[in-house]
């Protein structure tokens, strides 16, 4: 059956399952349309699921995002809201399309919070953040939504409808249901319904920027690491000199440092910090610091190298306007490019090479920037020799025999 | 099961002399962990010291088509390094080098047969610690906390093992060398490397392990909590954490525990109180007073009678050894028992309390408990005498049952001591017959060729070594 003819034929099947109002062409830049299904509810979304798996035809399920050509979107957002909370556990079982913004200020009005960040918290969808594997801005190790998740359902490719996990803290039974779909863009399954730890919201939060030069950012992480003596903060960011500038503080580079907790406690934390340091919204900040940006990548090498790295190359790249916001706790250097240029590919390369040559990678979203002689990518799906591939294709052919769901992303780290 | 003898000169020829062995008594020395009701020898055992060596052992296993089964120090609860199929046991514990520790990075690479206390003793060097604390810490390896995915009382504020695992090295059932994750947060992808830990051996053998070390806290204070009943402390533990307290550890040790403890120690401990609550805060200097004083207030207003702070390092440690020697504790009591793992809701912790106590008396057997209560996490200790079948049967019943309402209550029936042998019948009661197959399919796509400790965490999978199964009595192979 021709893709025309499929895609006809699929939209009669939807309109009339769900209504012709909830199904339309989504027409591409220059590239061929797609279907988008804003299903009404979640019964809807099982029935659009079905056809679509009966069809045989690939789809994805969409937050906010937008459609991908010659692949159907099904909203997720009739998957919205609370649908259990056990309050003395402070454990919910939340909708997978609910929003983050609309949920922590649901959320606030209890004295509780996801313990999650987003820079587009009215944006993100609560499953999203959990298939992407993003991080949120707030460091830590268990500051990130992987950690918060305690269970899920899924619908996978086959049309399996899973349950993983449960809703209690702690929970070794099998092999992990939950963690598989973590950072797997869908690939593996539709995410549902997502069960969440909550945690009490802190008594008090303060933030902070100072401003602090690359020599001195490396000074910090060779000794105590700022304010390290009074609290170890829940965010600790330092953003160079452009970054800083697009964040409104001019003359240099920047360390953003937030605490939370008891307010005595937050408050003495905030009394050591040094001379010069103004409060600030970190997460309204950050917004500012990275806005605007054409291109946006992530350098995987770590802070003392990165800090080693960064200086000389964005001085000797000012053309392109390279920015960088750096976790001194997580490591996640987030480098910005604020200007289109000719040279932007070789500005970029260099960059990646640099990385390379003390042991990190340079990512543009989750694909590595290649460079110039490089051998096919070793971690490509038509690798037959990476075990984390073929670990990732045997999944794959489990989870979505019919291959109608989003592609593999690359596994974690899943390079030699 | 013997190895095929060619596969046997291969091995030896392998790891050398002191690495290889087929003999009687090695194979005995090998054929138990610290499950207590389970005796499997291996054909053979095979020590490796390097990751090549532990990647050509498994080729050659792939070759001879022969099972092989990890193994850190033999000290997991459930059996999961038990060799059910005979077959090779690969123990890692000749591989205990501490490769690197990068104190400005906080990180630290591992080999996987370091012993969890040597880490932290590395560590703490440099003013780090590796925050995953396993009772069995002073003998348990690493590579053993990644497949279990093990936690400990102090892993309520600080997460189980996953969090503290940036990348780790592991040769697959095929003899690969498969590397996930790295020296920084692993970022986005799809996360193998999560998958992986928790999945007690059956994907691979963990040979180097890079971990996330954490700051040694500047301050820390340890609270013993003393309550009439169960619900009250349990009580005092859901209001803590809904009043966003999240302390270090906080366990929970009833009358029969807190009895054997203070017949074994005698550090004075009440031995009337119906439960006491182990509270331990750290963090900077100045929360520590605030947090203290909240702290106490809650605990008062839910009943509790007597509110001790260790006043020096060693009250400190000997609350720490009250909780931490508690099952060693029973040893008084009881020549034998056996330990369970449920979880339950928090919420759940005095039903689940109150059923302990009814099913144990119903089958006549003697119980305490150990709870890591913040988690729901519980250790119900049934006491039993192996000479006695009556006593034996009674204690696994009962143990069975708990488990079963821990199933009910919501929870889960292992929270941090895995499925591997012991749980396996129970997976069931949680996963529907759709969910089953899923598990099926994950373990397959980790482990097509079947032979990397077969036989674990689903049921109705097993070889030979089932048919040796023998609650309560030592069986050789």
């Amino acid at each position: 059956m021709s893709g025309s003819r499929m895609n006809r034929d699929l939209l009669r099947r939807l309109s009339a399952a769900l209504g012709a109002e909830t199904v339309a062409w989504v027409e591409g830049d220059g590239t061929p349309s797609s279907l988008r299904v804003e299903a009404p509810d979640r019964e809807g979304f099982h029935v659009a699921a079905a056809i679509l798996l009966e069809k045989l035809a690939p789809w994805r399920p969409v937050g906010l995002a937008k459609a991908e050509p010659g692949r159907c979107a099904v909203s997720t957002v009739a998957f919205d809201g609370i649908l259990d909370f056990w309050p003395r556990d402070l454990v919910a079982r939340i909708g997978a399309g609910a929003r983050l913004g609309d949920l922590q200020a649901l959320l606030a009005e209890q004295g509780l919070r996801v313990p999650v960040t987003s820079l587009r918290p009215g944006e993100h969808t609560l499953g999203g953040l959990f298939a992407s594997g993003e991080r949120g801005w707030r460091g830590g190790p268990n500051h990130r939504l992987r950690e918060s998740v305690l269970g899920l359902t899924v619908i996978d490719g086959g049309g399996r409808v899973l349950k993983g996990g449960g809703r209690v803290m702690k929970n070794v039974a099998g092999w992990d249901l939950v963690h598989l779909h973590h950072g797997a863009g869908g690939a593996l399954g539709v995410i549902t319904d997502l069960t969440i730890k909550l945690e009490a919201r802190p008594q008090a939060a303060s933030a902070f920027a100072l401003p602090v030069g690359v020599e001195e950012v490396a000074t910090l992480l060779d000794s105590t690491r700022l304010p390290a003596a009074a609290a170890e903060p829940v965010v600790q960011l330092w953003l160079d000199e452009t970054a800083a500038a697009r964040a409104g503080f001019e003359g240099g580079g920047l360390l953003v440092v937030a605490a939370e907790g008891w307010r005595e406690a937050v408050d003495h934390w905030a009394a050591a910090l040094p001379q010069g340091a103004v409060a600030v919204d970190p997460a309204e900040l950050l917004r500012r610091a990275c806005e605007g940006a054409f291109w946006s990548g992530r350098l995987h090498l770590g802070p003392s190298a990165v800090l080693d790295v960064w200086p000389s190359w964005s001085r000797k790249w000012k053309l392109v306007e390279p920015s960088l916001v750096l976790d001194l706790q997580t490591g996640h250097a987030r480098v910005l490019l604020h200007r289109e240029a000719p040279l932007r590919n070789a500005a970029l390369i260099e960059l990646a090479k640099a990385g390379r040559a003390v042991g990190g990678r340079l990512y543009a979203e989750t694909e590595e920037v290649a460079i110039a002689g490089d051998a096919a990518p070793p971690d490509g799906p038509s690798s037959s020799e990476d075990p984390a591939w073929a670990i990732a294709r045997r999944l794959k052919v489990a989870f979505d025999p019919g291959n109608l769901l989003p592609p593999l992303p690359r596994p974690v780290g899943g390079w030699r | 099961m013997t190895l095929p003898p060619g596969l046997g000169r291969e091995l030896s020829a392998i790891l050398g002399k002191d690495g290889f062995f087929d003999d009687p008594i090695h194979r005995r020395v090998y054929d138990s962990d610290a499950y207590p009701h389970e005796h499997l020898a291996p054909a053979a055992v095979a020590l490796p010291r390097t990751v090549e060596q532990v990647q050509e052992v498994v080729r050659a296993c792939r070759r001879h088509d022969v099972s092989f089964t990890p193994r850190g120090a033999g000290t997991g609860l459930s059996g999961g390094a038990l060799p059910l199929d005979g077959g090779l046991q690969i123990g890692l514990a000749r591989m205990h080098r501490i490769l690197d520790i990068d104190p400005f990075e906080r990180v630290a690479r591992v080999e996987a047969g370091v012993v969890n206390l040597d880490l932290k003793k590395a560590a703490a060097r440099h003013g780090l610690t590796f925050a995953p604390d396993p009772s069995s810490e002073s003998a348990c390896t690493l590579g053993g906390n990644f497949a279990g995915n093990s936690g400990g009382p102090h892993c309520l504020k600080y997460g189980v093992m996953l969090p503290h695992v940036l990348g780790a090295k592991i040769v697959t059932p095929e003899g690969e060398l498969l590397e996930l994750g790295g020296r920084w947060d692993p970022g986005e992808g799809l996360d193998l490397l999560a998958l992986l830990v928790g999945s007690e051996g059956t994907g691979g053998i963990v040979v180097e392990l890079t971990l996330r070390l954490v700051p040694l806290e500047p301050a820390r204070s340890t609270f013993l909590a003393v309550f009439e009943t169960i619900d009250d402390a349990a009580s005092a533990v859901s209001r803590l954490v809904a009043r966003g307290i999240v302390p270090a550890a906080l366990e929970l040790v009833d009358r029969v525990m807190m009895q054997a403890v203070e017949e074994a120690y005698g550090f004075g401990f009440p031995v009337d109180a119906g439960a006491v609550l182990l509270i331990e805060i750290d963090g900077p200097e100045a929360a520590m007073p605030v947090e203290a004083q909240r702290i106490e207030e809650i605990c008062r207003k839910k009943g509790c009678r007597e509110f001790r702070t260790a006043r020096s390092d060693t009250e400190r440690a000997q609350l720490w050894k009250a909780r931490k020697h508690a099952f060693g504790a029973v040893g008084r009591l009881s020549p034998n028992y056996a330990t369970q793992d449920g979880v339950v809701p928090r919420a759940e912790i005095p039903r689940i309390c109150e059923f302990i106590y009814e099913t144990a008396r119903r089958h006549g057997v003697t119980v305490g408990v150990v709870l890591h209560a913040g988690d729901g996490n519980l250790h119900p200790a049934l006491f039993y005498d192996e000479r006695d079948d009556e006593s034996v049967e009674a204690a696994m019943k009962a143990s069975g049952e708990i488990i079963g309402a821990c199933i009910e209550l919501g929870g889960s029936p292992t929270g941090e001591h895995g499925v591997g042998l012991e749980k396996r019948e129970f997976l069931p009661l949680i996963y529907g017959p759709t969910e089953m197959a899923a598990q099926a399919d994950i373990r397959d796509a980790l482990d097509p060729t079947g032979r990397c400790n077969p036989g674990k965490v689903l049921p109705g999978e097993g070889g030979e070594g089932d048919r040796l199964r023998v609650v309560g009595r030592q069986v050789s192979a």
